[in-house]
């Protein structure tokens, strides 16, 4: 499904056209004229990973998921990579490829997008799955036998009454819940989104508000997940009873942008047993700077490295199939007229560091500085802008953080593995160093070693 | 910067600017004029799109959020962004940038105006939204060209709010009659091959049984469930079941198999948190802590205060990273283990235990008054009970009477959820403190409208209230005794006698010396205010066979032995011989469950 600003990027044939076709905000779907398939060039990962880990197949290109196998199994899989690695577009892949009558009923949630409060706690995100769940099945007339829309109904009535008292006692504003039995699944959505609309503090902007029905829920969380995963049973039979899937599953993106770091390890580590809790089969973007907790992850879940493409080797010599793909990816936004060779084209290939969205910005960056008479990309143009590219990461550097890359230079030099520390993980996060592989092979952003100040501080100091 | 560059920036800007696209162009100044000059070159260049400033200073996320809302297309220029990285703006930091994809997908060109010593934390601070950015300009002057200066100071304006919790568990008879109703139609319509949606239902239709006091299909339920949970292999849903049946067991005082559940619950556990603590300490804690309550029951002590203190130990461990979730259960468990040490007379203990138990109630009460006031009253309640056992009756009066203050207040407000036994518990200890204090008027007061309650909560749940409601008879008995009601006394402990055997003979360790000390009671009454030897020396020797066989062991036994001696020594008969002709005749004592003292 095309979003509308995904309708306008065409492939551009001038240079004011490359704006729109360089857009790097925005995923791409499967479907799309801009997709490009990476498989195989991201190291060890590969879909087939995914789909194994999801209980799911994939034969003569159809995608099958068999519940009466998996009744005891739910997956629960983090997906982590590095900014701009393609997650989102992966994951819009997964959601177009496993969507299906013999497969799953996928529900993305884009908690960036629509949790709009600050402060985002795992209990929204549950709350928010269970929203978009009731919407989605609302939107495939999903006929829920009346009773269980009911109890559901009651249920979330009871607590809204329970949270009423609380707001009473605290001077707020009320919750709203009408009375009255539901008779379909869409009034039960009507009804819950005026619960979760609240949780949002999208009207009164009351913080008291959504911490009220937050901790409602919060403290006696074991009967809300049972609640929920009935619901979610519930679902998954009439699912199948309709045609329509096999089973949900929920794809949980931008949890790694909500909360601060601190925060999201507390997350993981203290709210591991709710998360246990939801027997829903889901997957998570991973905040990256939690790929160090693995092992205790894996007590609960499946960690899933998603990492750049690789375009040098640990001896530094071009990966050929990478260049291959970057030039197809290149190719089906840009017209290959509108650079001057293909050197320039793969000199932005080279800088990317096997980063699509760092490509995409070299060359935005490239056409800006074009000039717009000779109306195409020259080298001198891509140079330029890969100087003011690493001349500005540079800037944003510490001399602690020089400190540490000298060292890192030293070692790569030497073949010497990277191990993992906080100030790895900064570095990381900055987009000063990228991971490729399973995270074992490290290097410096291709950006940042041409820069001055790095050749001054690290390349020539070592 | 000369003026040639500043042109040239301000020309890439400008492209940068052309197609309708999100941009996030990040720009280190110091000067206003610059940020003026900029805004008007861009009113300049398109002066078709909106311009809008937006201010961080003075404003909330939700305001600021708003104005960005209605920017839409608009160019957003934010001159004080860097206020963003305050310390007391950490949760705007987070959300703003939590929101990357929300403001790329509004084509929307975010300026953001940084002072020079800021621009460098916008990477580490705003993670995600620098991987979006698109450009970054450095407009600096030398600060001999500075004219004017700016003072940026942002207030917040998030409050913290005070946050108040009600019980999550609706006690509404008629609603959960409904909500079962309705559980059960479902379980009927619902494909039987699909154990997991069965295990759900299944257990939830147990708890709702246990709320609706009918523990016997709470119980079938339950059973069904683990059933269900061992089909599915799915150790977490085989030890909720099994914990949920100790709960059930537990609620009919069948000390037995509650103890046989949660132990099985524990061990399986245990076993899972070799390989997976965090998971499965919480539960253990939960476990031992429930296991504690029914190994004191059943007198086994030692078990008893290891099970506490095990559960208090994890729980503390637990606290440290998660003390919002976990001080709550340590109260509880502090609680229990205070009771258990008024029990096996270890009175300091119990003082300073039940003191930590109330100070971190008082606490939490603090922070949620309506979650946890009523933890406030139980621990003031349970220091009234050591109160009264030591004998130190004004303190227990001032802790009881704070404590019925707080429960009568909580009965009002929500009477279904607290007219219950909690105030008739503590109506029961202040009785007993007015009877110690000769105050006989409040006394029976106190003992009659503990006796109402407990009798109206025991129309739906007799397994649970029939042994209190002997308890407060008894007490009362001895009350009415002492303001020379002596047929209502009588009465009294008739009633409570009667239900005391009827329990003893299911649960003989647990009640034979509840037996002995209404028998004893009892037998005193016929002695002194209603003198009949016969029946006094029947019960005189109801008392002994009820003590006898635990005297070895508990002290408890050795009182009320020594008691029922003393009224047969009143009756003018042989106390030793009499004692001695009861042990000859003695069947064996109950061997259900070994019992262990800590003495």
């Amino acid at each position: 499904m095309q979003n509308s600003n995904q309708s306008f990027m065409q492939k551009a044939d001038t240079l004011e056209k490359i704006d729109a076709a360089v857009n790097k905000f925005q995923p791409i779907p499967p479907n799309h004229p801009f997709y490009v398939n990476f498989e195989n060039l991201r190291g060890d990962f590969q879909e087939k990973s995914v789909l194994r880990l999801l209980n799911a197949r994939k034969s003569y290109g159809k995608y099958t998921f068999d519940y009466r196998i998996n009744q005891a199994n739910t997956s629960l899989l983090f997906l982590a990579g590095m900014r701009g690695s393609g997650k989102t577009s992966e994951l819009a892949k997964y959601a177009d490829r496993l969507h299906s009558a013999d497969c799953f009923f996928v529900i993305t949630c884009n908690i960036d997008e629509d949790l709009d409060m600050d402060n985002v706690q795992y209990m929204d995100i549950v709350i928010y799955q269970l929203e978009q769940l009731i919407k989605k099945a609302d939107a495939v007339n999903l006929d829920l036998e009346n009773g269980i829309v009911e109890t559901m109904y009651e249920w979330f009535g009871t607590r809204v009454e329970e949270i009423n008292t609380t707001l009473k006692a605290e001077g707020s504003a009320e919750v709203e819940f009408t009375t009255g039995r539901p008779g379909t699944i869409g009034s039960l959505l009507k009804h819950f989104l005026g619960l979760t609309a609240k949780v949002k503090a999208g009207l009164s902007g009351s913080k008291g508000q959504a911490n009220s029905i937050r901790t409602v829920f919060k403290n006696n969380f074991t009967e809300f997940a049972t609640k929920f995963n009935t619901f979610i049973e519930q679902t998954n039979e009439q699912l199948r009873k309709q045609g329509i899937a096999q089973e949900i599953l929920f794809i949980i993106d931008g949890l790694e942008k909500t909360m601060s770091a601190d925060t999201r390890r507390k997350i993981i580590m203290e709210e591991s047993n709710r998360i246990r809790q939801i027997k829903a089969n889901t997957i998570f973007t991973l905040p990256i700077e939690l790929m160090h907790e693995e092992q205790r992850i894996r007590n609960f879940g499946e960690i899933i490295t998603f990492p750049f493409i690789k375009i040098k080797d640990r001896k530094g010599f071009p990966v050929k199939e990478a260049y291959t793909i970057f030039q197809e990816f290149i190719g089906k936004r840009i017209a290959s007229e509108l650079f001057d060779s293909p050197e320039t084209i793969r000199l932005a290939i080279e800088y990317s560091g096997g980063s699509p969205r760092q490509l995409l910005r070299i060359i935005e960056q490239a056409n800006w500085l074009a000039d717009e008479e000779k109306g195409i990309i020259t080298r001198k143009d891509m140079d330029e802008a890969i100087n003011k590219l690493g001349n500005s990461t540079a800037r944003f550097l510490t001399p602690e953080d020089y400190a540490i890359l000298k060292q890192l230079h030293v070692d790569l030099q030497a073949g010497n593995p990277i191990g993992f520390s906080k100030e790895i993980q900064v570095l990381l996060e900055k987009e000063v160093i990228f991971e490729y592989n399973d995270g074992t092979y490290k290097r410096v952003n291709p950006l940042l070693e041409r820069s001055t100040l790095y050749i001054h501080n690290v390349t020539n100091a070592t | 910067m000369s003026e040639t560059e500043f042109s040239s920036q301000l020309k890439i800007l400008a492209k940068a600017l052309r197609h309708k696209a999100f941009r996030l162009i990040i720009i280190e100044y110091n000067n206003t004029a610059i940020y003026q000059e900029i805004a008007a070159f861009l009113r300049t260049t398109y002066p078709e799109r909106p311009q809008r400033e937006i201010r961080f200073i003075g404003n909330d996320y939700r305001s600021i959020m708003d104005s960005l809302n209605a920017a839409q297309e608009a160019f957003v220029l934010i001159p004080d962004f860097d206020r963003i990285f305050d310390a007391n703006n950490a949760a705007l930091c987070v959300s703003f940038n939590q929101r990357r994809d929300y403001f790329a997908n509004r084509n929307m060109v975010l300026l953001c105006f940084m002072a020079p010593e800021n621009v460098m934390h916008f990477p580490e601070k705003l993670p995600d939204l620098w991987s979006l950015r698109s450009l970054e300009f450095s407009f600096f002057q030398e600060p001999s060209q500075i004219s004017d200066s700016t003072a940026l100071d942002l207030e917040s304006t998030i409050d913290s709010a005070n946050i108040i919790v009600t019980s999550f568990n609706s006690d509404y008879q008629e609603e959960k009659e409904r909500e079962l109703a309705s559980l059960l139609s479902q379980l009927e319509q619902s494909d039987e091959k699909n154990f997991t949606l069965h295990y759900y239902l299944t257990k939830q239709i147990s708890n709702i049984y246990l709320k609706l006091n009918r523990s016997e299909k709470a119980l079938e339920n339950a059973e069904r469930s683990l059933v269900l949970a061992r089909q599915l292999q799915d150790s977490q849903h085989i030890i909720d079941s099994l914990f949920l049946e100790g709960i059930i067991y537990a609620e009919q005082n069948d000390f037995v198999h509650g103890i046989a559940r949660y132990n099985e619950a524990l061990s399986i556990a245990r076993e899972l948190a070799q390989s997976n603590q965090n998971a499965f300490l919480p539960q253990i804690a939960m476990t031992l802590n429930n296991l504690g309550m029914l190994y004191k029951d059943t007198h086994q002590f030692i078990k008893a205060e290891q099970a506490y203190t095990e559960a208090l130990s994890i729980k503390q461990t637990l606290s440290q990273t998660n003390s919002e979730t976990y001080l709550p259960f340590i109260s509880n468990t502090l609680n229990n283990l205070g009771n258990l040490y008024i029990d096996i007379h270890q009175f300091d203990k119990a003082e300073k235990v039940l003191y930590e138990a109330l100070s971190i109630s008082r606490t939490l009460a603090e922070t949620s008054f309506e979650a946890y006031i009523n933890n406030v009253a139980a621990a003031l309640t349970n220091l009234g009970i050591l109160f009264i056992t030591i004998y130190q009756l004004n303190k227990a009066e001032q802790v009881l009477t704070e404590a019925l203050s707080i429960r009568r207040e909580l009965a009002q407000t929500h009477p279904d959820r607290y007219l219950s036994n909690e105030l008739a518990i503590t109506l029961h200890n202040l009785g007993i403190v007015y009877s110690l204090t000769n105050q006989h008027s409040n006394a029976e007061q106190a003992f009659s409208e503990a006796l109402a309650i407990r009798r109206e909560l025991a129309k739906t749940n007799s397994d649970a209230y029939l042994p209190r409601i002997a308890s407060t008879l008894n007490n009362l008995g001895n009350v009415l005794k002492d303001s020379s009601k002596l047929n209502d006394a009588e009465q009294a402990f008739s009633e409570a006698l009667s239900i005391r055997r009827d329990l003893a003979k299911t649960y003989p360790n647990a009640y034979s010396l509840k037996v002995a000390q209404t028998a004893g009671n009892f037998s005193l009454f016929y002695l002194t205010s209603q003198p009949d030897s016969k029946r006094s020396l029947a019960l005189a020797r109801e008392t002994l066979e009820a003590s006898l066989p635990f005297e070895e062991k508990l002290s408890d036994a050795r009182e009320r032995v020594s008691f029922a001696k003393d009224i047969v020594r009143n009756w003018g008969l042989d106390a030793e011989a009499f004692v001695e002709e009861i042990r000859k005749n003695m069947t064996n004592p109950p061997t259900q469950i070994p019992i262990s003292e800590s003495e």
